[in-house]
């Protein structure tokens, strides 16, 4: 959106990681592969403003001359004088409008693309922290609209210098014509950029508050797209509007008051021109009749020089908020980039050919916030091709330990070794291959069925049979192909075309067709009724030989099909066994048994 | 706001036909108009008074600018008059220091004067177009926020929520934008254009003849760079729109992309659209510097300066008026810049007007009969007859596009069944089988294509929406929770004012009361994105207190998902106990504790209804329950007797 003399730009107040001249580097370092082309960009500026320069002063001229000449041949001159200017016209035109934006916008466009990359780029390695810290909706704003606005500063300054020139070169004139007249126009131009501060001052308060009610019409808008199917099992839609036109109207009330700066700017702005026509008129009338120091057509050209350089003039005085909104957004998209990882690649992967998925922790501590430990000199042993089931209360750690093993986030003290080897030497592309996770939520991306069930191994090409044999093993055949579109149905944005249930379907499909020596499900069970349970039961016990399992689950039946039980109670194992033996006990795990587990039992 | 309803209805009566009727549940919305341009149009001149009052001081303030000139051009004649000695000048004195001249200062103070006017007349037309824009834009998102809730279920099934949201903030920002500035400079320009004609063919006819001939031109070329531009800005913008997509899935998902290393498949894919999205910006860029009009506009005062130093040379004409009219043809420059500016915005207006139209226009699928009368009190019998349902049905264009019923798959096939008041029917059946569905259609959310439902006697096509509604409490797999806080959450059904003991009340028999009472805020808590974030159970209790509190006489369990620990769950068993007493209950679930308490079990399969009874009966007879159950112990042989629908 247009924004007058930069008043209105985003000014908000977030820290400061890095410098301006930081900054001003790290942009440059975008912009060098185009260098040639800004030079070229330059060069046609410097030459489309000389070619400007003269017409306005000649204008004067002729028209001074028009009165006293009445020869013939001036119309020969005044011929090649129209023709000339015609040329001059066109030239301009096609240097300084045509061909500058071409350049300018191939050359922002493909670094602002190549800005985008690498931030996608740079994302894909950031860890879990990352994420866990940052909401989706400002990441996508970094990545899509901050580098938008990068972009329109770029413009800006490629801009900056031309209007520069004009500045500077009508001055020139201004102060060929008569330094008098010309001292008495500059002297307005400090009124004009104060004036311009104070209305920067001005709108930042109404945009503050602006941008909150808009915040809160958004969120009021997305809750109600979102929550539509309660809205009307609760009949509240009256309700709901009417809350709604509340919202709405505080919102039309911030909005108004933001957009009055604007209606108010531009006329005084005009007005101010007008006073500093006058006080030109009226001086130079003095300097005309009184001193016959210059002509009436050079006055008139002294005039459309004034036009020409406050018209650029304006355009400068916007460039300190524009290049500070430029550092802003050069702040955030950075500080999205320059991020460290505490997962990394080490400097000699070791990959464990024939891996047999034996896991073992050893005096693992580890906290995602200091003073909240989550393991506190954690070991557990599991040997290769067992079905371990972690059983607990929320918030025991179970999903933590299935993060560990899958190296989403690092330990902080001991170690985890694979196979006896420490998981921080093991080639982490590698390794995330041997590792399938079933998560809870049942993530599935818009695009077909299997798509979503080829992402199981899409580094590699999976054939269409070895996905169909993927999906047969889980008894989710049937209503793939209940579907109209069978395989190639769209499940749409997160898979809503599909039922819980059945997406749960697909992303074990997906984690049998990725064939792991670890399989970790997280309560993936759990979200699936007793009927479809029963058959994945089934699957699972297929696909849980010859691999080390791991199952975070509330399920009897799951964890009664397990090797060996762990319970764990506030990072600790409490106790470790089969189900007969943990039963014998009559310890903890008796009671969670009695207490819950034995609500599914059939006898 | 009231002041407002006055003009509102006035407007309406002017310039649309008779607001339609409201039914109960039909909000209020004005009649929308076929042309999205018309619909602008409506919203610009919803006050009537101030859009022409912009317009009459648009064209007061256009008049004075172009004044300018003419008195410009008037005091430059007797400045050379005076410098060629042919008039004699006359002086005033001030301070014995300052001498100017008479006439020439008359000129300057009426310059000053109109410019003091065109100040405050611009003042005011800009205050007046910004209020216009934005109550257009208040209207609007009304409207649209009202459509939303009227659309059916099918409409949120397949609406993506990032589409929705972006139309509802930045389609209507951008018809904002349209109006202030866009109306304002197009009226502008309009009028700048008819007084610039005028005046010079007042002052010259001859040099009007040029103008004359560019103005063709400049109209072609400006229509054609408008026509190619537009297709390309909308392209940008979709390509925006999918990049958006992309990378909202691409860091939602970012679990599974790197439990599978799909890392170097995002990039590639990212990258390609990325790709185009930067292709298309160049397009745009390209397109957008092949403005012709500047050039014309230069042409044309060009040679009509030409012509005018000609006519001087001979006489006809004198330097001040070939000035006036370089002056007035100079003040063509700003509306021939801004033009493609505004032109650019009035597109994309346009765009964002087809697009909410599109959206606030599709159709209401569930329509309340106008004759429907309200539920009365009710005892809970609930009867499917003979019910069969698809969602293939439920959008408009499938309706229109499949009509053959060879390609109908249903997902409900001839349901039949009933349920007493006060009885728990327990429904099961493996994933897909319209067990969901089954209960969706009880509240209405979408209409049965065959058969019907009955409650208490009574089709529930034949009643108003809302007090179907009122009877029919449902608590779903995945609860959903709005960013308030836990008592505002618990009280979302309500229809009065509820105390704060009440809600405790409620909160305590759902089990919840301890779990909220651990929050620094209690029951004032903020939940949702901006607040805490609530486990499964806990969301599941509240929203078993929320059904308390509408106390309906009909609840709907979807409970499938039970991701929670053995203490919540006995409290959960505890709070649905309480909750399933005297109201007729349809349940999903897996919890086998809660299927043997129901007085009727439904197993479903493929659609159909495969076997209904209660538990131990089902046992042994049906072969479809006995593979969810049955699995851990030996049973006798299914035992042929006849019951309802096996297999």
């Amino acid at each position: 959106m247009m924004s007058y003399f930069g008043v209105g730009r985003s000014e908000e107040k977030d820290e400061r990681k890095f410098s301006d001249r930081e900054l001003t580097k790290k942009m440059i370092r975008y912009i060098r592969p185009y260098k040639k082309t800004i030079f070229f960009a330059t060069l046609i500026i410097i030459v489309n403003t000389a070619l400007n320069i003269a017409p306005p002063y000649l204008m004067g001229y002729v028209l001074d001359l028009a009165k006293t000449l009445d020869k013939p041949n001036s119309y020969v001159i005044l011929g090649m004088l129209i023709f000339t200017n015609l040329l001059l016209n066109f030239l301009t035109w096609f240097l300084g409008e045509y061909l500058i934006r071409v350049i300018t916008i191939k050359t922002i466009s493909k670094t602002s693309r190549d800005i985008r990359m690498d931030m996608f780029q740079k994302i894909q390695r950031h860890d879990f922290r990352f994420f866990d810290t940052h909401i989706t909706g400002k990441i996508m704003s970094r990545v899509m609209n901050d580098t938008d606005t990068l972009r329109d500063t770029l413009s800006f300054i490629i801009q900056l210098f031309g209007n520069i020139l004009l500045v500077v070169s009508s001055a020139g004139f201004l102060f060929y014509i008569d330094w008098r007249l010309a001292l008495i126009s500059l002297s307005l131009t400090p009124l004009l950029f104060f004036i311009m501060y104070i209305y920067r001052k001005i709108v930042r308060n109404t945009m503050l508050n602006w941008r909150k009610t808009v915040a809160t019409v958004n969120a009021a808008m997305g809750e109600s797209i979102s929550g539509i199917a309660v809205s009307k099992s609760f009949s509240r839609e009256k309700k709901n509007l009417a809350q709604f036109r509340k919202i709405n109207q505080d919102n039309f009330m911030a909005s108004f008051k933001r957009a009055l700066t604007f209606a108010t700017m531009w006329p005084i702005i005009n007005l101010l021109q007008t006073l500093v026509l006058i006080a030109v008129y009226v001086y130079g009338q003095n300097i005309i009749i009184l001193q016959h120091a210059i002509e009436p057509g050079i006055l008139y050209s002294f005039t459309l020089y004034l036009w020409r350089f406050y018209f650029p003039l304006t355009q400068v005085a916007n460039f300190y908020s524009q290049y500070q909104a430029g550092l802003a957004a050069m702040e955030r998209i950075f500080g999205i980039m320059e991020i460290e990882s505490e997962v990394k690649q080490p400097t000699n992967p070791i990959i464990i050919p024939n891996l047999k998925g034996e896991i073992e922790f050893q005096n693992v501590d580890f906290w995602y916030n200091e003073d909240e430990p989550v393991f506190k000199n954690f070991s557990l042993k599991i040997k290769a091709g067992t079905k371990v089931a972690l059983v607990g209360h929320t918030g025991a750690g179970k999903t933590t330990l299935a993060s560990l093993i899958a190296r989403f986030y690092e330990v902080k003290g001991g170690k985890i070794l694979i196979d006896g080897v420490d998981l921080r030497q093991l080639d982490i592309p590698w390794y995330r291959k041997q590792v399938a996770i079933v998560l809870q939520d049942s993530f599935l991306f818009s695009g077909t069925i299997k798509d979503n069930i080829r992402y199981g191994r899409i580094y590699d090409d999976p054939t269409d049979e070895e996905i169909y044999a993927a999906v047969k093993a889980v008894q989710a055949i049937e209503f793939i192909e209940a579907f109209p579109d069978g395989f190639e149905t769209d499940v749409l944005e997160r898979g809503k075309r599909l039922s819980t249930g059945q997406r749960q379907l697909i992303t074990f499909a997906r984690a049998l067709l990725a064939n792991p020596k670890i399989l970790i499900l997280d309560e993936a069970t759990a979200s699936v009724d007793a009927y479809t349970e029963a058959m994945i039961q089934d699957a699972l016990e297929t696909i849980m030989e010859g691999r080390t399992s791991i199952v975070i689950a509330h399920r009897l039946s799951t964890i009664k099909n397990a090797d060996v039980i762990v319970m764990i109670e506030y990072g600790k194992i409490v106790e470790m066994g089969n189900h007969e033996e943990l039963l014998k006990k009559k310890g903890k795990y008796y009671k969670l048994y009695e207490t819950y587990f034995k609500h599914q039992a059939l006898l | 706001m009231n002041d407002f309803r006055g003009v509102r209805k006035i407007t309406a009566a002017i310039t649309t036909k008779q607001e339609p009727e409201l039914s109960t549940l039909q909000l209020e919305m004005r009649k929308i108009p076929e042309s999205e341009f018309k619909w602008l149009v409506q919203r610009i001149f919803q006050k009537p008074a101030m859009a022409i009052t912009v317009i009459a001081g648009i064209l007061v303030s256009i008049g004075l600018t172009m004044a300018v000139p003419y008195l410009t051009g008037r005091m430059f004649n007797r400045l050379w008059a005076i410098y060629l000695r042919e008039q004699p000048a006359v002086f005033y004195v001030f301070f014995q220091r300052f001498f100017f001249e008479y006439e020439i200062l008359k000129y300057v103070e009426a310059i000053l004067l109109l410019g003091t006017i065109n100040f405050l007349i611009s003042i005011i037309v800009g205050i007046l177009n910004e209020y216009l824009a934005q109550n257009a834009e208040r209207q609007i998102r009304e409207d649209f926020y009202a459509s939303v809730q009227n659309k059916s279920m099918a409409f949120s099934d397949t609406a993506k929520v990032g589409e929705l949201m972006s139309q509802a903030t930045y389609d209507v920002r951008i018809i904002n934008a349209t109006i202030s500035p866009g109306f304002r400079m197009i009226t502008q320009a309009a009028i700048s254009a008819l007084v610039t004609f005028g005046l010079i063919f007042w002052l010259e006819p001859y040099v009007m003849i040029i103008v004359i001939f560019f103005f063709p031109f400049y109209i072609i070329t400006l229509r054609s760079y408008a026509k190619k531009l537009s297709p390309l800005t909308q392209k940008v913008q979709q390509q925006f729109g999918i990049c958006n997509a992309h990378l909202q899935e691409n860091v939602s998902g970012v679990r599974v992309i790197r439990a599978f290393t799909g890392e170097a498949f995002e990039i590639k894919k990212f990258g390609k659209e990325v790709d185009i999205l930067r292709d298309d910006i160049i397009k745009r860029g390209v397109q957008q510097a092949r403005y012709f009009p500047p050039l014309l506009l230069s042409f044309t005062i060009t040679l009509a300066l030409g012509l005018s130093i000609y006519f001087i040379i001979i006489g006809r004409m004198d330097g001040g008026e070939a000035i006036t009219i370089l002056g007035v043809l100079i003040q063509l420059y700003n509306p021939t810049y801004q033009i493609s500016w505004v032109l650019y915005l009035t597109h994309m207006g346009l765009a964002g007007a087809r697009r909410i139209l599109r959206t606030m226009k599709e159709e209401d699928i569930i329509i309340e009969k106008p004759d429907a009368i309200e539920l009365p009190e009710i005892n809970g019998k609930i009867e499917y007859r003979n019910v069969s349902f698809s969602y293939q049905r439920q959008h408009q264009q499938d309706l229109e596009e499949n009509n053959s019923e060879d390609e109908y798959r249903p997902t409900l096939r001839d349901i039949s069944f009933v349920a007493e008041p006060g009885e728990i029917v327990a429904i099961l059946g493996p994933t897909g089988c319209g067990k969901s569905t089954l209960t969706k259609l009880l509240a209405r959310m979408y209409d049965v294509d065959k058969g019907a439902i009955l409650i208490d006697g009574y089709d529930i096509r034949n009643v108003t929406l809302e007090s179907l509604r009122k009877n029919i409490g449902v608590i779903e797999q995945d609860i959903f929770l709005f960013s308030t806080t836990i008592k505002e959450n618990i009280a979302y059904g309500a229809e009065r004012e509820i105390s704060d003991e009440e809600i405790i009340e409620y909160a305590k028999a759902a089990q919840a009361h301890e779990f909220i009472m651990s929050f620094k805020d209690g029951y004032d808590t903020l939940v949702g994105e901006r607040g805490v974030t609530l486990s499964g159970g806990q969301k599941q209790r509240i929203a078993i207190a929320r059904a308390f509190l509408a106390n309906p006489k009909i609840l709907i369990l979807d409970d499938s998902a039970s991701a929670i620990d053995a203490k919540t769950e006995e409290q959960i068993q505890k709070a649905m106990n309480n909750l399933l007493k005297n109201r007729t209950v349809f349940i999903i679930t897996h919890r086998l504790a809660t299927i043997k308490r129901a007085n009727k079990i439904i197993v479903m399969r493929k659609g159909r209804i495969v076997a209904k009874g209660v538990h131990d009966e089902l046992l042994r007879t049906s072969e479809d329950y006995r593979r969810i159950f049955g699995r851990h112990i030996q049973l006798p042989p299914i035992q042929k007797e006849a019951t309802g629908g096996a297999k």
